[in-house]
């Protein structure tokens, strides 16, 4: 398996994607620190505190399992493996994993597809997921990064998600990085629980001959 | 949106991917097309699952259980065989199938989607109403009063369970007896299970009829064939219970404790007295009276709670669940028994109530009911809203609660307070919000027959676009519909908001006309008139304020979006409204001295041409005005609530100012984040409006930045000055209610963290800090951490 | 409240694109036209081919009888039926529970038997 620090592009350009985590590349944020989403589970090893995460896409089959045990034990809705497939298979481009060496330690999900009114190109991250040892490390902020630069890439006008009213960790994630909570949704999961709809424009789709109506 | 419609309740549990990948597709047009599909969803919405399952298996699919049609073959072997053949993520698949659908595959033999994994064959088959009579398990005659109090207080649960969200199958259908009462012979075992029936049928008709419901609050369907099995016969159950009750009590004489006998009663008298109240919210629309209606429902409801306490008390008189047990009563209960005509991923975890607070809520929602019969008093579309942005903060949490408080004011769009016409409850409503002069029957410009066309015209035009019913029927819907039907209705009021400005202007256009005519009296009544817009504008205003702030409430904004939230209604709303009401005030104040003044005139003109007995009445008439006055400032209260509510958001927005200079607040990434878009959008549904003009983000950018150009420590001290204004106004407040109170303790500390920010507290610190929204759902206490 | 609300002139700049082609190594093979007749298929993919779109009957693992159309399938036999139906044991009589689309996993199947004319009778239908 292709263990590379390597992401393909769809033009087949190859291009290095290392993103040191302990260096988060552009973010201003001074105090902005994410936590770990099940505090009461500790860590199960001593990790050294500057070890060096890689990112790679989908590209094998044999990742589908690595996509699935990671998401498994991380998410409390429960998925069959062709609902990974739906994504992964419709969507290889928007599929990234971390690695720690030759450890998966992190995966998103996602798809871009025509808004059905609108027919802009409209971005959905299905899953994150960040194995528990690894967390606190903007490893998921990273992952999240580079799935929406793929979907800008690939012209997406914005980026949707739905996530849950108690995961703060997750919410101030995408919250720092401009997803705003654009509709609550009551009694959205399984088990109850309201959700949040969080959206990102990664460009002003306002019609501009609407924008003359302002004062 | 179409599978929405389709797709029963349930089965939008059903894989959470599906329906996630499903919404993420389809609900981006929720606003698009519920919104104006929205009443008309809701009639949809009462096809029981046994007619969709009809529509969709005439839709071309095939009844697999009439399979096989030529044999089982045994091909075990030779398929994995086939399979092994594939390679890795290769799929052989149907040429119609595709992984979209297969998303919504409950994956067998996984705990968290397979509901029959591990169904348990002692079970089989499971125990129905016969069968258990068979078993003897459940006794139909001769019940011992434990027993009946059991069964009717675990009954009570189950509806209380069935109102929090639960289905009927799941919580009130476990209970054998409600299959067939008409088997039971027990007289108060029957009676009181007949009466849960039609309790059912009578709460489903109110809650479908007031259609403030939504998937997620309430599931209207349940087994209908075992709702069905015998016919509702609303009208004849308070009778029945009564005669129950009534040889119940007559036993009772005869025993030398009577007090467990008594219980019995009680609970059937309480059943007895609920169920007609909220029968008789049902009729409501066939009433010849709303006020007898409601008066009747509000004594039924009084008997219920009184017999509260009573029926509380005795709780422990009755058989108690069995520990460890799902069963809510041993007797008459099977948790299980409909597990297997569940959609197939329906919720496994029932929770229903325990019994002492489950009559706590009842307790809770039989004064909700009677605080919903207050709407009666509510004449004028003004209070009438009032009510409901009340009434909806109080008891939004509970469907019924919000579908009573619908039916008891309106049964149709068209009607309100039983059999008053919408047109004519509008026209009331804005002759008692600024009085124009046209509206008022006596007035002699009032039967002028152009004023009268353009009139009809205008509330004609109210009705069709329904935009003011709406309002108050999106005070019904759970919070978080509201903020989405509020954004939609925003853009209706422009229209209506434009015709009233006509009607305005043809009022004015009409005055020159009656000048040139020489009928003075006329001319000065339609003259400078800017009544109906006026009106219009202050409800849109409420809309526009409610829509802005509910964010704050559905925790909404994150809080680097703080200050452009509370600078809007800083800046504009609140000034808007507040103005809105001054200049309706001035209005009235004119029109009073106006009419004080002409009648001087008419006193004076007939005094000296005799008839002193007209003269006398008019003088009375007129000397009562002069005297309230000072009433005459309909609006002071609600003027000062926005006064305090001003300072506040000014507070807020330039603590938040502060704070952000200060580098206290967490901003987001600039690399992916765009204010100007995110501004945008939270603004978007007052794009549309003329009136008021949206402000567009360079304007809000340039007032912010020349705000923000003082020292960090001096917007601090800016905000402090707000919070303190805000104290000065609250404290001003005579008789304050709870949310006043709790406006003044958010104004006297941020008051002082303001201060305290300023004199350089925590320097060096750059924590951002808490906003603690638990005193007002509004504005937070700010905490430093 | 368009969401996504664009001028006429760029939607027609921002025509949606076509769906991302399918490429290896997710190959599929399915009982369309096409490939019905494809001789280069290997065995077992023609026989999967010949029964898609049939009523499988699949007992799994803790004796349930599953009956439905086989829509799908994988290397490991994780099997989707659509419109299933669940018996709880084998036999005649039983009401069944009816599903919709389910996920059977390979590792759960025991047997597998499919609705077909039996072997003899299938000279018929070549």
């Amino acid at each position: 398996m292709n263990k590379s620090l390597e992401t393909t592009n769809t033009s087949g350009d190859k291009k290095k994607t290392q993103i040191s985590d302990s260096k988060p590349s552009s973010i201003n944020v001074n105090s902005f620190t994410p936590t770990p989403i099940k505090e009461n589970i500790e860590p199960n090893e001593e990790l050294d505190d500057e070890i060096e995460i890689t990112y790679t896409d989908f590209h094998d089959e044999s990742q589908l399992k690595i996509v699935q045990s990671i998401i498994d034990k991380e998410l409390s809705e429960p998925y069959s493996i062709y609902t990974y497939r739906y994504f992964v298979y419709n969507w290889p481009e928007l599929c990234f994993f971390a690695c720690h060496g030759e450890r998966y330690v992190g995966v998103i999900v996602c798809k871009l597809e025509p808004h059905q009114t609108s027919w802009l190109l409209q971005g959905y991250i299905a899953m994150l997921a960040v194995e528990m040892p690894y967390r606190k490390r903007k490893i998921g902020t990273s992952l999240v990064q580079m799935a929406i630069e793929a979907m800008i890439d690939r012209s997406a006008a914005e980026i949707i998600l739905e996530t849950e009213l108690s995961n703060k960790p997750a919410l101030a994630l995408y919250e720092s990085l401009g997803f705003i909570r654009e509709k609550r949704l009551l009694r959205y999961y399984m088990n109850g629980v309201d959700a949040f709809r969080l959206k990102l424009w990664t460009r002003d789709v306002t019609p501009q001959d609407s924008s003359e109506d302002y004062v | 949106m179409n599978a929405s419609i389709l797709d029963p309740p349930d089965f939008q549990a059903a894989t959470a991917a599906a329906a996630a990948a499903a919404r993420a597709h389809t609900e981006q047009t929720d606003l698009d097309l519920a919104e104006q599909e929205q009443w008309s969803m809701s009639e949809c919405g009462f096809m029981d699952p046994e007619v969709q399952r009809t529509i969709r298996s005439a839709s071309g699919a095939e009844d697999i259980t009439q399979y096989p049609l030529h044999g089982w073959v045994d091909v075990t072997a030779e398929f994995h065989e086939a399979c092994a053949e594939l390679l890795p993520g290769e799929l052989a698949q149907d040429m119609l199938f595709g992984l979209f659908e297969a998303m919504s595959a409950i994956e067998i033999m996984d705990p968290k989607m397979d509901v029959g994994m591990g169904f348990d064959k002692q079970d089989l088959p499971p125990p129905s109403f016969e069968a258990a009579v068979a078993m003897g398990v459940i006794k139909l005659d001769e019940l011992t009063t434990a027993e009946l109090i059991g069964i009717f207080d675990a009954l009570f649960a189950c509806f209380v369970s069935w109102l929090e969200g639960n289905s009927m199958d799941q919580v009130l259908f476990t209970c054998l007896y409600l299959h067939a009462p008409a088997q039971i012979q027990d007289r108060p075992l029957r009676a009181f299970c007949t009466a849960v029936r039609n309790l059912i049928a009578v709460v489903k008709n109110i809650i479908v009829m007031a259609g403030v419901n939504e998937e997620e609050d309430f599931q209207l369907y349940g087994n209908s064939a075992l709702l069905a099995a015998e016919k509702a016969q609303p009208a004849s159950i308070a009778p029945m219970l009564k005669e129950v009750e009534d040889s119940l009590v007559r036993k009772c004489k005869q025993l030398s404790s009577p007090e467990d006998s008594m219980s019995v009663v009680h609970r059937l008298r309480f059943m007895r007295h609920l169920f007609q109240a909220i029968y008789q919210v049902e009729l409501m629309a066939g009433a010849d009276s709303a006020e007898e209606a409601i008066n009747d429902i509000y004594k039924n409801l009084n008997v219920a709670s009184e017999l509260m306490p009573l029926i509380r008390r005795t709780i422990d008189r009755g058989t108690q669940p069995v520990d460890g047990s799902e069963a809510p009563n041993p007797m008459g209960f099977s948790p299980r028994i409909h597990d297997r005509s569940q959609p197939p991923t329906f919720p496994r975890s029932i929770k229903i109530r325990d019994r002492p607070s489950s009559y706590q809520f009842l307790e809770e929602m039989i004064s909700r009911f009677k605080y919903a019969c207050k709407i009666i008093r509510h004449k004028d579309y003004y209070s009438a809203l009032n009510f409901f942005i009340e009434y909806s903060r109080k008891s939004g949490q509970c469907i019924l609660s919000r579908s009573v408080l619908q039916s008891l004011f309106s049964s149709s769009i068209r009607l309100v307070h039983g059999k008053q016409p919408m047109k004519q409850f509008l026209r009331h409503s804005v002759q008692i919000f600024n009085s124009p002069p046209v509206l008022n029957a006596k007035h002699p410009v009032a039967s002028d027959p152009k004023v009268q066309q353009h009139l009809e015209t205008f509330f004609r035009y109210c009705i069709n676009m329904n935009t003011f019913n709406q309002f108050i029927r999106i005070c019904g819907f759970n919070r978080a519909r509201q903020r989405d039907k509020l954004a939609r209705l925003i853009e209706n009021f422009d229209t209506i908001q434009v015709d009233a400005a006509r009607l305005d202007s043809l009022m004015n256009q009409l005055a020159n006309e009656r000048a040139l005519e020489g009928n003075e009296l006329h001319a000065t009544a339609l003259k400078h008139s800017t009544h109906f817009s006026t009106w219009v504008l202050y409800n849109c205003f409420r809309a526009m304020l409610i829509f802005l702030m509910s964010g704050f409430e559905l925790e909404l904004y994150a809080v680097h979006e703080f200050l452009y939230i509370y600078w809007y209604p800083y800046e504009f709303l609140v000034g808007f409204l507040v103005s809105a009401l001054t200049r309706t005030e001035n209005i009235l104040l004119a029109q009073e001295e106006y009419a004080e003044h002409q009648s001087k005139i008419q006193a004076n003109g007939s005094s000296s041409g005799g008839g002193g007995n007209n003269s006398g009445k008019n003088r009375n008439k007129t000397a009562k005005p002069r005297k309230n006055k000072k009433q005459q400032r309909p609006y002071r209260c609600e003027i000062v609530y926005y006064h305090a509510l001003l300072s506040l958001c000014g507070g807020m927005y330039k603590a938040m100012a502060a704070l952000t200079k200060d580098g206290r607040v967490r901003l987001p990434m600039s690399k992916f984040d765009n204010e100007e878009i995110r501004y945008n959008r939270r603004f978007l549904p007052f794009v549309t409006l003329t009136s008021p003009p949206p402000v567009s983000y360079a304007e809000f950018k340039n007032i912010r930045d020349h705000m923000m150009r003082p020292s960090v420590e001096e917007l601090y001290t800016l905000a402090a000055k707000h919070f303190d204004q805000a104290r000065n106004v609250l404290e001003s407040i005579q008789n304050p209610e709870q949310e006043i109170l709790d406006l003044l303790q958010i104004a006297r500390t941020n008051f002082v963290v303001m201060n305290v920010l300023a004199r350089g507290h925590q320097k060096g610190l750059k924590r951002q800090p808490d906003f603690d929204f638990s005193k007002h759902n509004y504005f937070p206490i700010i905490k430093l951490k | 409240m368009t969401d996504l609300s664009v001028t006429g002139s760029q939607m027609q700049v921002k025509a949606p694109p076509p769906p991302t082609p399918i490429s290896e190594p997710f190959r599929i093979t399915t009982n369309a036209p096409h490939q019905i007749n494809d001789e280069t298929l290997s065995p077992g993919r023609r026989r999967l081919q010949k029964w898609l779109g049939r009523v499988l009957r699949i007992k799994i693992s803790d004796g349930r009888i599953l009956v439905g159309f086989f829509n799908c399938t994988d290397r490991d036999a994780n099997i989707v039926l659509s419109m299933c139906a669940e018996y709880l044991v084998e036999g005649e009589g039983q009401e069944p529970r009816l599903l919709g689309n389910v996920m059977v996993p390979g590792k759960h199947i025991v047997s597998l038997n499919i609705d077909e004319p039996k072997p003899a009778s299938s000279s018929l239908f070549l």
